[in-house]
């Protein structure tokens, strides 16, 4: 074995110790221990389950009973609202712990050699994947700061917010009298709430919000233009010009855009053949907000305009 | 649901100044979807899917730099930091 070797062994050898003592110590507690721990609300929750309060709800059928069937309502949403929030603590804090054992593993084979780090990746792949297989997806290499760093709170959040929104029909159902808000009723409004924590949907959520984003973003990109402020007098007209430029957004309104747009005209656009009418269209709209700011350059703007539907009004 | 982005002329506008622009605007854009700023101006996002058609010459916006809503407010369109005066200031835009 020559010098370099031993050191590498050596190296090697304490890579592989801090990976196997670490993670038994690495899961530490960021609260106090629950006052009400899953056993005892999950406990709780089945002395009454739903066919016990139905089975009551039943047997009140008068009016009389209207406040009975209210109580067995409020008891049966309020045992089963504490047990879901009791294993969705349960479950925030699954993921919490196993953030800091991962990050813990990954820190100490970082300082190692590549084949503690590959076994660390190989070891965070299967935790994430045991916890959200939609999230890791078919990638072999997974950056546990991509997840656990910035997408993990992102999930939490739409999670909760999930929650608050499935709770909101619960707790505004509670209000209600028995009539109102059925036992059957709030037993839909609990599954919701129970599904609302869900990390696939979650991710679906954000997702769906990244989409939005990226087309929100690329919205502001196209803000290359400047628009006047306009004179409460071109509201109307405004909408007059655009009645007749949406009449002409078609292939048949094409060559009438063109002559308004083209080099003839506004020369707003140098080869008005080769655009789409929406395209056009969208040139003049941008002309509009720009340059049209009052009811005189409205009028000057239409006025060789061919109007035949007289959508432009006493504009013309 | 298609977007667009229109930059207000001036940075140096006022609250009814920049009502104005939003609503002038709508009537061509859509309706209002987001307000922010570039660094230079103000710029709103305009939603194309819903066109809003004037009846009268009244400016149906109101933007409020303040956190209470106008009395005859009907929505809140959007909120966000856009040039007040020369200022980037926290404002929400309300249908009214």
């Amino acid at each position: 074995m020559t010098g370099s070797e031993c050191i590498r062994g050596t190296t090697l050898f304490f890579s592989v110790m801090a990976l196997l003592v670490l993670p038994g110590c690495a899961s530490f507690n960021a609260r106090p221990d629950p006052l009400r721990t899953v056993s005892s609300e999950l406990a709780a929750a089945k002395t009454y389950p739903f066919e016990t309060a139905m089975a009551e709800w039943r047997t009140r059928g008068s009016a009389k009973d209207v406040n009975d069937r209210r109580e067995i309502r409020d008891t049966y949403v309020i045992l089963q609202m504490r047990a879901i929030d009791a294993r969705y603590r349960a479950f925030l804090t699954g993921l919490a712990q196993q953030a800091r054992g991962t990050n813990l593993v990954l820190d100490v084979a970082t300082l190692g050699l590549t084949g503690g780090a590959s076994f660390a990746a190989e070891k965070t792949a299967h935790i994430l994947s045991a916890g959200a297989t939609a999230v890791v997806g078919g990638r072999a290499a997974f950056n546990k700061d991509l997840f656990y760093e910035r997408t993990l709170p992102a999930l939490i959040d739409e999670m909760n917010a999930a929650r608050t929104a499935a709770r909101a029909s619960l707790t505004g159902g509670l209000g209600k009298t028995a009539d109102q808000y059925t036992l059957a009723m709030a037993d839909i409004d609990l599954s919701r709430y129970q599904d609302a924590a869900d990390l696939d949907t979650a991710l679906q959520q954000l997702t769906s919000a990244a989409a939005k984003h990226v087309e929100a973003a690329n919205a502001l990109y196209t803000a290359e233009f400047k628009a006047c402020l306009p004179k409460p007098d071109v509201y109307r007209p405004r909408a007059e010009m655009m009645a007749y430029l949406d009449s002409l957004t078609d292939d048949a309104g094409k060559p009438t855009l063109a002559t308004i747009a083209g080099p003839g005209s506004l020369g707003l656009v140098l080869d008005p053949q080769d655009k789409t009418p929406q395209e056009l269209a969208d040139a003049i709209r941008t002309y509009i907000s720009a340059k049209i700011c009052d009811v005189d350059s409205a009028r000057q703007m239409v006025a060789t305009w061919d109007d035949p539907n007289t959508l432009l009004g006493d504009l013309k | 649901m298609t977007i667009k982005a229109v930059g207000a002329d001036s940075p140096g506008w006022g609250p009814d100044d920049l009502a104005a622009f939003i609503w002038g605007n709508e009537i061509v854009w859509g309706q209002a979807s987001q307000i922010g700023n570039d660094g230079t101006t103000t710029v709103v996002i305009f939603d194309r899917s819903h066109v809003p058609v004037p009846q009268d010459d009244e400016t149906h916006v109101a933007v409020v730099a303040g956190p209470d809503a106008p009395a005859d407010a009907k929505a809140l369109l959007c909120s966000g930091k856009a040039f007040v005066n020369g200022a980037v200031t926290a404002v929400k835009v309300f249908r009214i």
